[in-house]
This record gives C-alpha cells, structure tokens and sequence, in this order.
C-alpha cells in the first residue's frame, strides 16, 4: 500500500514542471517612456530693451548649468530627446535666441539659433524644434552647461524704445526625452 | 544604471514566484504535530513527540493576486513586451505579492497532568521565518512605462509603495489543556529574534505635470517616503574580499542573530477546540499577535519635501526679483536636492507581525465496520470528516481572506488524507492534498496545494508545498 501511495506522490513531483514558458523572453524587455519638462521660459515688456537710439543691438543672456544630461541613466537609454520653443512677440523688431551649449571642458557641443520676426505690435508665434538624435544626442550627452542669449536687433525704421513702447517677447519651452530601457548595454 | 535594469528584472521574476500563508491542508489536522503551531488549542492525542531535526517542518509558498509567472513568460509567440504590457495595466494597487517560508529548527513535545489520564500537552521549538509581502506600485509601474508625457494632469500617488520583509528565528512554548470531553484550549508564548527587517508602508505623496502659466507645464513634486531597516545596514558594510567570502560572512552574522542575538520581540497565539456534540467540532485560533521592537542595527532612510518646477527663467537680473542669476540657479538646484536628498537617520521602530486568524467547523462521521460482526466499532474514531475553515491574514492595507473546505479521511490505520477546495485573492480554484503517513512510530506528512496547476505550475498564481518528518509516541487506546 505504502509503495501505491509513494508512486502517487512520485507521479504528482514528476508531472508537476513547469511548460511552455520562457524566462529568456526577459532579454526581449524594452520600456520606451517619453517624459517631458519644462525648461526655459522669460516673458519681458519692451521698456527691458530700452534704446534711445533705434539702431543698437541690445543683448541679454545668462548661462546655467545643466548636467543632467550627463547623468548615466539618461546616457545609457536616452535615444531622442526633442527641445521644442515657442516664442510670442509683439515687439516691433527682429530678435534672435542663440542656445549655446559647452562640455565640462567648456568645449562648444553644439549650438543653433532661432530667429522671431515682428508684425508690428500683433503677436507673432514663432516655434523652433531641436531633435538630438544619433551623434547630435552624443553631444548633449556631453553637455554641462547651456547659454542662452537673446539679442535684439536695430529698428529698420530707426524707431527708439522707450518707457511706453509696446509689446512683449516671451518664451516657453519643454523638453521631450524618449528613452528605451532593455537589457542591451548602447 | 545597470542596477536600475537588474531590479527591474528582478522584481518582474520576483513576481513569479510569489505566495502565502494559508496552510489549510495543515489546520487542525491532528495527525501532525506541527497543527499545533497553527492551533495551540488543536486536540492532539500523543504521549510525546520529537520533530526531526530541520526536518520536520518544511513550508514554502509564494503566490501574486492577478499574475501568474505564464502570464508574462507563456512561450506563445505573443511578443514579451506585450505580454509585459498587459501586467502592467491589469494588476491594480489592492494586487499583491507574497512570499513565505518557515524550516523547523527543533520541536517536541509531552503530555503531562493527570497520570492515569494526562489532560495538558507542552509543545516548544524552534522555527525560521521569511515573510516578504508587497503590494503591486501600479502607479509608479505606470510611470515608469509611459512616462509623463501622455499623462499631463494625472496625479501619480506615491503612496502606491507599500511592502515589508522580515527574517526571523521564532522560539516558542505552549500549553494544551483538555478541559473536558467538549473543550481543549491552548496558549502559546513565543520569543522573535529579527536576523532581517525592511519596511516601507507609510508613504503618502504624488508627482503631477500640469499644464502651466508661465510656461508649458508645473511639475509638481510632494514627497513622504520612508524605508525602516534593522538589521540590514551592519551586513551592507561587512568586510568585502569578493562576493563568496562576503556571503560566508554575512551568513556568519545571521546564524548569530537565530538566538537573541537580533532585534527581540514578543508574541502569543491562543486557540481552541469544541465539540457542541460528539460528531462536530468549531475551532478557532489567532497566530502571531506580536511585535519586534527595532533597536539594533537599524536605519531608516526619508525623502521628504514640497517642490513645483516650471523650468527655469535665464535672462537676469532683469526678472525683477532682485535675485543675482546665481541665486536664483542655487535656489533651484537647493530646491532639487533637498527634495530628493535620502536622510538617513537611526530610529527605532517597532513592526508588528501579520497576525493570522482561523477558524473552523466540521462534522465526523462513518466508524469503521469490523468484518468479524459486520459492525461499528464503537472504540474506534470516525473515518471520514467534513468541514468548512476560514482563513484571515492582516496585511498593511487591509486582511487578506480565504475560505477553504475540506474532506478528511482515515484510508488506514497508517496513513490519513486530506483534500481541500481553496478561494482566495489568489484562485478561485485551488485543490489542494495532504497525506499523513505513520509507519511505526516515524511519521511523514507532504502536503502541496493548486494541485490543478501542478502539471503547469507557471500557470498557478500561488503554489505551496509543506513536508516533514516527526517521531510520535501515541496515547494508547483505552
């Protein structure tokens, strides 16, 4: 009887397994999260510009640290990384924003521009897209610090600003990272 | 970073193999001894008894509510991160995961009393304990697939973290007293020796992106997280001259913590058995209402803070605040890192043991016939027995339940079995069989349940298997 009940037990450990799964599969994984964030912003009136003269070019700029790029989680699954702008002026003259970006070296990675044409004093929308991908996202990787400047450019019309000029420049803008989390080292 | 993937893979084969503690196949079936760990007031009818060293008791399970290790692994041709993809969103934050497992270090017990008829049974030993149970972070899970973008206005809550694990060595005496023919109660003491804690259930908080004024959005970040370790931070810093002699060392340290070497605690179990009459029995017992006071080795890690982040406004100092460009840079990164810096501070604290709850009520019947007069034989005990048992465990959000029944069966006079039909957060489906076996004196039991699920058992979302080997000196028949 004994030996009944053991082959009873024997059959039920040699039938339990475990069948048709993979654990390999875990090797497959890839997680494509896309976060985006904010990232600059200023909304001046056009009395910061002021110029008496109408054919100076007035410059503003500051320059901030932004390692987070280089952050090892960001430079292994990062892929694409997208800076998107968007600039409402309705100041009467020609801007443009010089985003310039610098290594720990202080080494020039990469820079680009955007330039905002006026309509009078009616806002005008301009957007600006930047994708770092392949050896342009390479570069961000290495960037630590980032410069913008905005400068703004003579009146074609000789116009002065002053105190009661009108208008505004303002500027919004968001970054988007696409990353892809798997199990092969990039 | 590869820490961060190696969790991640971690946690996802983790989550295979997750189960509980319900030993339903165990609960008040006499024929064992270790019954009375679940029931000190079980009514166990032995002279004395000694549990094989490190062998007389064996549990191990694991269980996940809502997945199964098939789900995410099944060979199907459906491709992974869509199988992934399903996990993700089907689970919700009330899914869980469970591990357990006990080994019996030493156990025995004696009957004394009343000479002629010894009305009081002492049961002691010594047990190992680990306990991991976490509920699913379905909203960090979320985040971390999708990220933020497709989720602008959606509050992630951070209080979705919420999981405890303990190693602990449990030492313990109690006391069975048969009252009359209808009642037998029992007590047990027990002294806790935490080798191992971790505890991380009260967090609150959330991280939401929402469209913003002054530019596209406001992240929003409002933390209180907290992480309590004892136990865990000595062993961290052992004396590192590669990986086998750091696990020689750490296994060194935890052998001694089995006796009053860890962080010590205090718990009791109480139980009962009554027979409104000859045929039914209604017991109960409550396990494990106990506490660990953490004093040694022991810390405790926050993330704590407020902070909403717009980007940030480069253009100075014309912004007006009257701020330096680099106050105000400071500011932000100040902000940054005091939000997500991680305190660590030394703190006792106490955890409480999961307390578990059973019940029982069940009906006997069917003597044997004696072949010699073709009757029952009155002395003897009923063969068959019928019943239905609840089970409760209290877990860190709410109890966990289970409602079994069973079938009990003397096949002969060596060996007895036990089926039992299992629902729970687990499976609406879990049959489960135990077989007690007494050749002698030397008794074997082996008991696993989801046995449906055995023959694939990555399809089961929890599976347990208890055996082990005692030496019993019944009480003789009168």
């Amino acid at each position: 009887m004994s030996k009944r009940i053991f082959s009873i037990w024997l059959l039920i450990f040699i039938t339990s397994c475990v069948k048709d799964v993979d654990f390999k599969q875990v090797d497959d994984i890839s997680i494509a999260p896309v976060l985006e964030s904010s990232l600059l912003f200023f909304d001046f009136p056009a009395s910061e510009f002021e110029e008496p003269t109408g054919t100076a070019i007035v410059t503003v700029g500051d320059d901030l640290e932004l390692d987070v790029f280089t952050d090892e989680f960001l430079r292994d699954n990062l892929i694409r990384a997208e800076f998107f702008f968007e600039i409402t002026n309705s100041i009467d003259r020609n801007f443009r924003a010089d985003i310039i970006m610098y290594d720990e070296n202080d080494q020039l990675t990469y820079a680009f521009d955007i330039s905002i044409v006026p309509n009078g004093n009616t806002e005008v929308v301009t957007t600006h897209t930047e994708v770092f991908e392949d050896a342009l996202l390479e570069q961000l990787k290495n960037t630590v610090r980032l410069e913008l400047v905005l400068s703004m450019f003579p009146s074609p019309t000789g116009i002065p600003l002053n105190q009661n000029s009108l208008g505004n420049i303002k500027m919004r803008s968001k970054a988007t990272l696409f990353f892809l989390i798997d199990t092969e080292d990039n | 970073m590869n820490a961060v993937k190696k969790c991640c893979i971690l946690c996802l084969l983790l989550s295979c193999f997750v189960n509980a503690q319900n030993k339903q196949l165990l609960y008040n079936y006499t024929d064992i001894p270790q019954s009375l760990l679940l029931n000190p007031g079980a009514e166990v009818n032995y002279k004395w008894h000694v549990g094989i060293p490190l062998l007389s008791h064996l549990h191990a399970s694991a269980g996940a509510s809502g997945v199964s290790a098939y789900d995410l692994f099944a060979d199907n041709g459906i491709d992974f991160n869509e199988k992934l993809r399903r996990v993700v969103y089907n689970l919700d934050r009330k899914d869980y995961f469970t591990i357990n497992q006990q080994l019996e270090i030493l156990s025995g017990g004696f009957a004394f009393g009343n000479s002629y008829e010894p009305d009081k049974y002492l049961s002691f030993g010594l047990y190992q304990e680990l306990d991991v149970h976490f509920y699913y972070p379905r909203d960090y899970a979320i985040l971390a697939y999708e990220g933020n973008r497709d989720n602008i206005g959606r509050e992630f809550d951070l209080g979705d973290l919420n999981g405890k694990g303990e190693l602990i060595s449990v030492l313990h005496v109690g006391v069975t007293k048969k009252v009359n023919k209808k009642w037998t109660y029992g007590v047990r003491g027990k002294i806790y020796s935490s080798l191992l804690n971790f505890k991380s259930t009260n967090n609150s908080g959330r991280f939401v992106t929402t469209e913003g004024t002054n530019n596209f959005y406001n992240h929003t970040f409002d933390l209180d997280l907290e992480l309590q370790t004892s136990g865990v931070a000595s062993l961290v810093d052992l004396e590192n001259d590669g990986q086998n002699d750091w696990n020689q060392k750490a296994i060194k340290e935890l052998r001694k913590r089995v006796l009053f070497g860890g962080n010590l605690g205090l718990g009791v179990d109480v139980g009962f058995t009554y027979h409104p009459k000859e045929q039914f029995t209604i017991t109960g017992s409550i396990q494990d209402i106990g506490f660990i006071h953490h004093a040694k080795d022991v810390e405790t890690y926050t993330l704590k803070g407020e902070y909403t982040f717009e980007g940030v406004n480069p253009l100075f100092p014309n912004n007006g605040s009257g701020q330096t460009a680099d106050e105000y840079w400071q500011e932000i990164t100040d902000n940054f890192e005091d939000l997500f810096e991680l305190d660590t501070i030394t703190k006792n604290y106490t955890s409480w043991r999961s307390p578990k709850l059973n019940g029982s009520a069940s009906y006997k019947y069917g003597k044997k016939v004696l072949k010699e007069c073709n009757c029952t034989a009155n002395d003897g005990d009923y063969l068959n027995e019928v019943g239905v048992q609840l089970f409760a465990i209290g877990r860190s959000r709410r109890p966990q339940l289970a409602v079994t029944t069973f079938y009990y069966r003397r096949l002969f006079s060596f060996l007895s079995g036990k089926v039992t039909y299992t629902a729970d957060g687990f499976s609406k489906t879990n049959v489960g069989l135990g077989l007690s076996s007494h050749f002698g004196n030397m008794n074997f039991y082996l008991m696993a349940d989801n046995l449906f699920e055995y023959q694939n058992i990555a399809k089961a979302q929890y599976a347990s298997v208890q055996l082990g080997f005692n030496y019993i000196f019944p009480m003789e028949k009168k």
